[in-house]
């Protein structure tokens, strides 16, 4: 069980935010909370969770995408015990298999939370067709859950084809494409 | 009343009173509805911005004038067939073009919109027969790809033709000069009302369509009208300077501002040719170039000193206002827009061309020669100098016998009309040499050019152009400043500039450029296009795609903004669209390579490789000279297998551009793939010595060494392409490289 709590921002040049890809859904939802709150941009605003725990964030791709990190708004102080406390992130192909990948554990957690989604033992990015979030247990005990915002990112394409890197020099990065 | 009337529409016409203008000829032709007053009150509207009431009051008319006026206002209103209809009725074999070449250009203009390449071709090049002055035409056929077509256009075939005016116009001129008093066209002649509608209608009508390079100014003055009818009464030119009553040369002139003055005594005595001279300003930099104020006596006179010419009257071509209207508001430099601004008359510097108007046989097939307005501006040029002494002479005769100083005048304007040729031809060649992608020829042209000509910013950013696609990006950059410092407001060029800014990865100044031009105006499609690619070089795709858009919003003829737009979906993987706007893009103009290249990339990494083959084919059949181009054709190639083929290509990429490492390098890779090991090190050995910090290059000798089975040295060409600082992903790249280095090649994993 890894903590990786704040992870690393990595640059914003070297990743993409994939979540419009994607079908969004909830396990469940107070009314006038629901999952349009989480991708709005808007970190006031938040999903607020109406059921049995584990609450659940399932976040479906058409096709098989990679992926790189996990980014969470989350905020104790205007939260408390809404504030989950135990995250557990699965991915697989479907419901039926998905596999836990990464369980993150919060303290009293204000801002961005970042989970990288990089199997840890290589550098490798997570492909995957669904990504399930789940909200094992809140600060204090809460039953419900608070989050305001998640953003999901996969790795940026290579502007010049067939070649995998991305050229350092300004020669190279000059010639290698027409705009 | 219909007289006065008149005479103050067009008066208040020629100071840009639009509203007054308007108002007074609603009366004239409330009163007096004729089709001439229609046309002029259909000018009216045009010149207000109001295509639409023109097109509305002018429909079914049947004066070669009013359809003249009428397809200009269908093209506004991208009505193209109506437009078309007008100008070529009635249809069938008798059908007569409206205004010669203006109405042969406009015919062009619609078939190149409507895809009807040769059709264009073939009205394009029948303008230019007309009128070898018309550069709008000229460009067209270059842009449309008519090489060999334009080629001709400009030579001496041109000269021969304008010889051959000349002694039509000598021929013409003995014989009238008994005529009566000729049909003064000076609107403040009370004589002939019609004659100055006609005038002012010749003015507007080219200028709506560039209404918004304000190139009113331009058709606002040029004195010419046309008699259409009378026998012996042949043109009416209307301008000259002179300061003596007697030759009622009124000079009218493209004037910022200064209204005509009415000349004194105005008839002229049906004299043929007629040398008008009217100065077209550029405002670039230093050489403020000067707009002949037509009028008061004074400032005629000051003219005179200037060089400007006298006006002999005669007959006038109809389009010739409009002509050079247009080519005033086609003109690259839009400097023409602060022509308003620079100032009149008399004292300010600098010289413009000259308005040449050519007295041509009667009836319709006049044509007409002389344009002043090159785009690039036309400074003092040598010709003033000789034509000050004729025109000299010709004050002197004056008095004597008219004919005699016609005479004279002729000659003037021929040396002027070849001096135009030759400036034009030089121009011609470049830009043609450009648009074929043979920038190395363009470039070699544009420099025969005279230092005040080529240092304005239609030929420095044509240059640069020419530049960036060598892929000389410091230079263009330095010679696109260079065009930005003299003249700020030229806002064509800056689109090209922000890509050669981006390439070069300089926000600062990439930014900094787009502040400016869309502090400059808003209005314009190429700052949006700035903006754009300056928000995309900060990798925002989706802001940069909304100001591509904006672009297109603008206006939705614009190629490169289809183009940028696809580059962008692509960023965002989104092909689809990707692909929808660089067909777009290729609707618009089929010899847009970049656009034919984009297709290809998206193919590619369909890894649909047999399209992204074809479609780099018709890329490099575009621009053939294009490094780049080669190597990606060579990739698709080699993706395809056919790496004897690849390699073929890539060495001519190589050979193209020398400085490309990319070529090199993919070389390097399908060697790599042939099993051809050593070749492929040393291939990339040489790049190293061109390229040393490029890390991926070391990355790919890493894998050699180890397909070839020298971990040690695999090891450290990692290490050093590690050290190299790529970027995070490609870290994570090498790292895996690294520790897969014992381990075979393929054996992969996969995540799930």
């Amino acid at each position: 069980m890894d903590d990786e709590g704040t992870g690393e921002k990595e640059d914003e040049g070297e990743k993409r935010e994939i979540g419009k890809l994607a079908v969004w859904s909830v396990s469940s939802f107070k009314p006038g909370n629901g999952v349009d709150l989480l991708r709005d941009s808007n970190i006031e605003t938040y999903w607020q969770s109406d059921g049995a725990q584990p609450h659940l964030v399932n976040i479906q791709f058409q096709k098989k995408v990679r992926l790189q990190q996990l980014a969470l708004y989350v905020d104790f102080k205007l939260d408390e015990s809404y504030t989950p406390n135990k995250i557990s992130v699965r991915a697989g192909n479907s419901f039926h298999d998905l596999r836990e990948i990464k369980v993150v554990e919060l303290a009293e957690p204000i801002g961005w939370v970042y989970i990288s989604l990089c199997p840890s033992d290589s550098k490798e990015f997570l492909r995957a067709f669904l990504v399930q979030i789940a909200v094992l247990s809140n600060h204090q005990n809460g039953r419900d859950t608070h989050i305001r915002q998640i953003k999901i990112y996969g790795p940026r394409q290579n502007t010049v084809i067939g070649h995998p890197f991305q050229f350092t020099t300004m020669e190279f990065s000059a010639r290698s494409t027409i705009r | 009343m219909e007289a006065t009337l008149t005479e103050s529409v067009c008066a208040s016409l020629r100071v840009y009173l639009y509203r007054n203008a308007t108002f007074l000829c609603e009366r004239l032709y409330a009163d007096f509805p004729s089709e001439n007053n229609l046309h002029l009150l259909a000018t009216c509207y045009f010149r207000s911005n109001q295509a639409y009431r023109a097109y509305h009051i002018l429909k079914g008319s049947k004066s070669a004038q009013c359809r003249y006026l009428f397809a200009l206002a269908c093209f506004q209103m991208d009505s193209m067939v109506e437009a078309e209809a007008a100008l070529l009725y009635p249809s069938g074999a008798g059908s007569e073009v409206p205004n010669g070449a203006a109405g042969y250009y406009m015919l062009g203009v619609i078939c190149r919109l409507t895809d009807r390449r040769q059709a264009a071709i073939g009205h394009y090049t029948q303008a230019l027969i007309l009128d070898p002055f018309l550069w709008s035409a000229y460009e067209d056929l270059c842009l449309l790809g008519a090489e060999e077509e334009a080629a001709g256009l400009l030579g001496d075939v041109a000269v021969s033709r304008l010889q051959q005016q000349q002694q039509h116009l000598h021929w013409e001129l003995r014989t009238q000069t008994s005529a009566p008093a000729a049909l003064c066209i000076d609107h403040f002649d009370t004589g002939n009302g019609s004659h100055s509608q006609l005038r002012s209608s010749f003015s507007n009508a080219g200028s709506p369509k560039h209404s918004r390079f304000s190139s009113v100014i331009l058709g606002d003055d040029t004195s010419s009208c046309v008699n259409s009818g009378g026998p012996g009464s042949g043109a009416i030119s209307v301008s000259g300077f002179t300061d003596y009553g007697s030759n009622s040369l009124a000079f009218v002139t493209p004037t910022a501002g200064s209204s005509q003055v009415p000349t004194p005594g105005k008839n002229m005595q049906g004299i043929g040719s007629n040398l008008g001279g009217s100065l077209v300003a550029t405002t670039e930099g230093p050489t403020r170039a000067n707009i002949a104020a037509g009028g008061h006596s004074q400032q005629r006179r000051k003219f005179v000193d200037e060089g400007k010419f006298r006006k002999v009257s005669g007959r006038l071509f109809d389009a010739v206002p409009r002509r050079s209207s247009r080519l005033a508001g086609e003109s690259k430099s839009s400097a023409l827009g602060s022509i308003t601004s620079s100032g009149s008359g008399p004292g300010s510097s600098g010289a413009g061309g000259g308005l040449y108007t050519l007295a041509g046989s009667s009836g319709t097939t006049s044509r007409s020669s002389g344009n002043s307005l090159q785009s690039s501006g036309i400074r003092k040029g040598l010709s003033f100098g000789s034509m000050e002494s004729s025109l000299d002479d010709v004050e002197e005769d004056r008095p004597g016998g008219s004919v005699a100083g016609v005479y004279h005048g002729s000659k003037v304007f021929q040396d002027g009309a070849l001096e135009l040729l030759n400036l034009l031809r030089i121009l011609g060649e470049g830009f043609r040499h450009l648009c074929m992608y043979r920038c190395q020829e363009a470039m070699q042209a544009f420099s025969k050019l005279p230092q005040q000509q080529f240092a304005t910013s239609w030929v420095l950013c044509q240059v640069a152009r020419a530049c960036c696609e060598m892929v000389d990006y410091p230079e263009a950059e330095r010679i696109f400043s260079e065009a930005r410092r003299i003249s700020a407001h030229h806002l064509e060029g800056a689109d090209i500039f922000s890509t050669v800014l981006y390439h070069m990865k300089k926000d600062v100044e990439l930014s900094y450029l787009a502040q400016e031009t869309v502090a400059m105006d808003r209005l314009s499609p190429q700052a949006w296009c700035v903006m754009g690619n300056c928000f995309s070089l900060q990798k925002d795709h989706e802001t940069a795609l909304k100001f591509f858009q904006r672009a297109l919003q603008l206006d939705s003829r614009f190629t490169y903004a289809y183009t940028l737009c696809g580059h962008e979906y692509v960023a965002m993987e989104d092909f689809e669209e990707g692909l929808i706007c660089y067909r777009n893009a290729i609707r618009m103009d089929s010899r847009h390579y970049n656009a034919w290249y984009g297709l290809g990339t998206i193919y590619f990494r369909q890894e649909k490789y047999e399209l992204a083959e074809y479609h780099f084919r018709r890329a490099l059949q575009i621009n053939s000279r294009s490094s780049v181009l080669h190597c990606y054709l060579g990739m698709a190639l080699h993706a395809l297998k056919k790496n004897e083929e690849a390699l073929s290509l890539l060495e001519q990429a190589i050979i193209a551009d020398v400085k490309n490492p990319l070529p090199k390098y993919q070389k390097a890779n399908v060697l790599m793939s042939e099993e051809r090991y050593d070749d492929a090190l040393a291939e990339l050995e040489q790049l190293k010595e061109v390229a040393p910090r490029e890390s991926s290059v070391f990355f790919l000798m890493g894998k050699i060494y180890k397909r070839l089975d020298f971990p040690e040295k695999a090891m450290y060409h990692f290490c050093i392409a590690l050290d190299l600082k790529p970027s995070t992903a490609d870290v994570n790249l090498i790292k895996i490289a690294i520790e897969k280095l014992h381990v075979a090649d393929d054996l992969e994993e996969e995540n799930l």
